[in-house]
């Protein structure tokens, strides 16, 4: 009995067990490589995927516990059109990124967090991503991006 | 308006935010298995056996691979750094020397086919006394790591210039500590991978690998390997953050290509955190007995010190000479031309040191600026006011270092200054003596910095090893339509400079930015160049494309004169194109200008056809960048937590090209120097094992751990055609001293004094209850 799952507005009916790490499923059954693994303590953060809006550590999840979900990675952000979505843009714009290796689990989380937010203070962005490491940009300007989009300006 | 000096957005951004960024572990070829190693449980013993007879017969197992069964058939993984070291095979045979050793590799169709084959391995060992304290492994019977060298001294530096002894015993105060700079990891968020491909075209591989320097490790690998370097073609795709660790060849890397070989299948293999921590490189590791001698009125009279740099167990790459930047640099700023500075390099039953961002030189730079901050205290100076003295003003440049660095450019004094002021240091100092209730106390800490970089000009004395480039190149190819091409001997790992040469050059050739095309990391691609490391990128690569572009630029005006037939010396290049002087029109664009120059079908062969220049730049000198750092902290005496409240920079690296990228380097310095203040540490436990070998028992900050950071500039170009300076390491260079500074300065009233880093939070409790215990009260 193989799992369905809808991935980025698609529906997939997957050959991968249920006990397979949903991280798993998206880079390897499914070639979604845009959603990393940096740990392996589900600490980092590079695995951040949204289920049902919801961000969840894909590398914390069986794709069994998902089944007939609706998962967003990364590559599903940008739109039909390939434009890239507000919070990619603010990113590029406010250079938020480096290596990018952290990028797609900030990108996941600042989505569903802007979703929600409003009018944040800088404490409380930073208590929202503080389930995302990064080494590269002292996370600086991915507060300030996160700021930005949520409405405010950043200092 | 120029792209130099522009926050242009960056290249390449859009891969990455769309998740189409490709790292090694996105890479899968046909037939690809995957391996996993045997590795040592002990820091210290003898191997009796290494069995993988029943790992070799497991399902999906397509070879297993014993150390000792193997023995020297295993390549021996050369020291960059030394022309002769301890054997150090790519899986070990006799002696494993460090918890995490690789002793064994199974390489299977799957990862979790290798993984339950390494359940049945079985191997044996009969364990050894270990050291792990460098002081205690100078001493007259520790457990030698290498006994055939009769020693566990590697090495030593000594410089002394004046006359210490006298300067010392006359000086109206001498301030003694010692001062421990604690191990850490790079942590880079992709851990390391390598996928190497037996190529049979040319009888070696393809490797895709997670490093800084490709062109390097392929000229080692080569040898390595046995094979020539035409066979090896090494790819840096994307790669997540190197910070310095990624320099380097591995025992494990490299058994992993020499597996591909052996069996004949793509063998990729991507570490888990838990082995990055064991088995990739550490960092800092210094233990300093240092001394400042000074004159009451605060003036700086010498400097000592007698420190250990805990090299590990094995010469790894450029292990021997991680630390001897520290005692060249340990003067930074400062008028000091009295120095005693010795250094004592000693193998412990560790994972072997490495640089890591600022290597050698943010060590000096932290004792330095400890000594100063507790002298200051002692004399009861202010420590602003006591740097000033002290630091060398810019009518005394060029100024001759005891270690023969000239400096010739920067105002030290302004940039402290600066610092001080922004963070409103004369209020902060009122604040401090405002009774607070709540048990809070607050901290000012101040550092300077002077980063040498540019890393290096070929047979610099820095660069005593057998295969290390020091320039830079860059290969610039304009196409048949026009499109221009540069391919970069560089190798980032997140610094943006793809997006700056493309700056550089769009300026030169007066084409924009977004229709150049840049490539590095390839070594089939690019010609041979220096990768990436020791904030070279601007300096050394920059040039490189700036040399290149203005060759092409030559190239194009000689076809324009051809195709004009005007004297070259007349013909202009503008953002409109190429013409002749005095007339705007007619007017070459560059596709037709290039067009010609690769099919010759309006002028004949009045030139070598083909439009492309090679330039190598090697950079004449070391440079240096410099800066100073402010920070405010607040300590919670019930539970010892420090916070940062303020943190400013005050840096000066010459001409930026992208004001963008120069932040972002800042900020991601002071992150990682802000970690090694209060939250980094490889900590090993009695018998060698490293016990914060996860993220999360290794506390990597996070975004609430970070303060916002208020960055300032000073600009002295430097005398470079570009006029520009390093950046990549500084902000990891004074950030710790400032942080620790602003600590002690906080808890000094209680009688407290640190010695050693991180100031965790327990640590910080520790030390205020040891000196609640020594008042008595």
């Amino acid at each position: 009995m193989s799992i369905e799952l809808t991935v980025n507005d698609v529906d997939h009916e997957l050959t991968s067990p249920p006990d397979t790490l949903l991280v798993y499923v998206l880079r390897e059954e499914l070639g979604l490589t845009g959603t990393h693994v940096g740990c392996d303590t589900s600490v980092c953060g590079a695995c951040a995927v949204l289920v049902d809006g919801t961000p969840l550590r894909a590398c914390a999840l069986l794709v069994g516990q998902v089944e007939g979900r609706n998962v967003r990675t990364v590559e599903g952000l940008a739109g039909d059109d390939g434009d890239l979505s507000p919070v990619q843009k603010a990113f590029t714009e406010l250079h938020a990124l480096q290596c990018g290796f952290c990028t797609s689990g900030f990108l996941m989380v600042a989505t569903a967090f802007v979703a929600e937010a409003e009018d944040p203070t800088e404490d409380e962005v930073r208590v929202a991503l503080s389930g995302n490491l990064c080494r590269c940009t002292g996370y600086q300007n991915i507060v300030d991006a996160v700021i930005r989009l949520a409405g405010g300006e950043p200092t | 308006m120029t792209e130099v000096g522009r926050r242009v957005t960056r290249k390449e951004d859009a891969r990455l935010l769309r998740g189409a960024g490709r790292y090694v572990d996105d890479i899968s070829v046909p037939g690809m298995c995957q391996p996993t190693f045997v590795r040592s449980p002990y820091a210290h013993a003898d191997i009796v056996a290494v069995d993988m007879d029943e790992a070799g017969r497991s399902p999906g197992v397509v070879a297993a691979f014993s150390g000792p069964q193997l023995g020297d058939e295993l390549p021996d993984v050369p020291c960059a750094a030394a022309d002769t070291w301890p054997e150090n095979r790519a899986l070990s045979a006799d002696r494993v020397r460090y918890v995490g050793e690789p002793v064994g590799m199974i390489v299977a169709t799957s990862v979790k086919a290798a993984l339950d084959a390494a359940e049945t391995v079985v191997d044996d060992y009969e364990p050894l006394p270990i050291v792990l304290d460098p002081w205690e492994a100078l001493e007259e019977g520790a457990p030698l790591v290498h006994p055939e060298l009769g020693t566990n001294k590697c090495g030593e530096v000594h410089k002394v210039a004046g006359d210490p002894d006298t300067v010392f015993a006359e000086a109206d105060l001498v301030v003694s500590r010692e001062i421990t700079i604690q191990r850490v990891s790079a942590t880079p968020m992709e851990p390391r991978a390598v996928l190497a491909v037996p190529d049979p075209t040319t009888g070696g591989l393809t490797v895709w690998l997670s490093c800084q320097s490709p062109h390097m490790l392929r000229t080692w690998l080569a040898e390595i390997l046995g094979l020539e370097e035409a066979q090896l073609r090494i790819i840096a795709p994307d790669v997540g953050g190197g910070f310095g660790s990624k320099i380097e060849l591995y025992c494990d890397e490299v058994a992993v290509m020499w597996a591909a070989l052996r069996t004949g299948r793509p063998v990729k293999w991507v570490e888990s955190r838990s082995e990055n921590y064991t088995s990739a490189v550490h960092s800092r590791d210094q233990i300093h007995r240092a001394e400042l001698a000074v004159r009451a009125d605060g003036t700086i009279l010498g400097l000592r010190s007698h420190f250990v740099g805990d090299l590990g167990a094995y010469l790894h790459f450029f292990t021997p000479v991680v630390p001897d930047l520290t005692v060249d640099t340990i003067t930074g700023n400062y008028r000091i031309d009295c120095v005693d500075i010795r250094l004592e390099k000693v193998y412990t039953n560790k994972m072997s040191l490495e640089p890591l961002r600022g290597s050698g030189r943010a060590e000096a730079t932290f004792v330095l600026e400890r000594l100063i901050e507790e002298a200051a205290r002692e004399l009861d100076v202010d420590p602003v006011e006591m740097r000033m003295v002290n630091l060398i003003r810019p009518d005394e440049l060029p100024y001759r270092t005891f270690s023969d660095m000239t400096y010739t450019g920067g105002d030290y004094p302004a940039l402290l200054g600066r610092a001080a002021e922004l963070i409103g240091y004369d209020e902060k100092r009122r604040l401090q003596t405002v009774e607070r209730i709540d048990g809070r106390r607050l901290g000012i800490g101040l550092a300077t910095y002077n980063l040498v970089c540019g890393f290096s000009p070929s047979g610099h004395e820095w660069n005593p090893m057998k295969y290390f480039p020091g320039h830079e190149v860059a290969l610039i190819r304009v196409d048949p339509h026009g499109t221009v091409t540069v391919y970069s001997g560089l190798s980032p790992h997140g610094q943006g400079s793809d997006t700056a040469l493309a700056q550089i050059v769009a300026d030169e050739l007066h084409v924009p930015v977004d229709a150049i095309v840049v490539i590095h990391g390839d070594t089939l691609a690019v010609p041979y160049g220096g990768g990436t490391h020791g904030s070279r990128g601007a300096i050394v690569g920059g040039h490189a494309a700036l040399m290149a572009a203005q060759r092409i630029v030559d190239k194009a005006k000689t076809v324009a004169a051809a195709m004009f037939e005007a004297p070259v010396g007349d013909i202009i290049l503008d953002g409109d194109g190429l013409h002749v002087a005095g007339s705007p029109s007619p007017m070459l664009t560059w596709a037709e200008v290039a067009h010609e120059a690769h099919f010759l079908t309006r002028c004949g062969p009045k030139f070598e056809p083909g439009f492309e220049a090679t330039a190598f730049y090697d950079p004449p000198s070391v440079n240096f960048s410099f800066g100073a750092n402010a920070a405010v902290v607040e300590v919670d005496v019930e539970t010892g937590a420090v916070r940062i409240l303020e943190f400013v920079s005050v840096d000066d690296c010459g001409t930026e090209i992208n004001p963008n990228i120069v932040d972002g380097q800042l900020h991601g310095g002071i992150a990682q120097g802000i970690g090694q203040a209060l939250y980094e540490e490889l900590v090993h436990s009695a018998d060698g094992q490293v016990i914060s070998a996860d993220i999360g028992s290794y506390v990597l900050p996070a975004a609430p751990d970070v303060p916002r950071i208020v960055l300032d500039r000073m600009c002295t170009p430097s005398e470079t055609p570009l006029g520009v300076r390093g950046v990549g390491e500084s902000g990891a260079l004074a950030s710790t001293a400032a942080v620790v500074n602003a600590v002690a300065d906080a808890l000094a009233p209680l009688g407290v004094t640190i010695d050693r880093t991180p100031l965790r939070p327990g640590a910080v409790w520790e030390m205020l209850r040891g000196a609640k215990c020594a008042d008595g009260a």
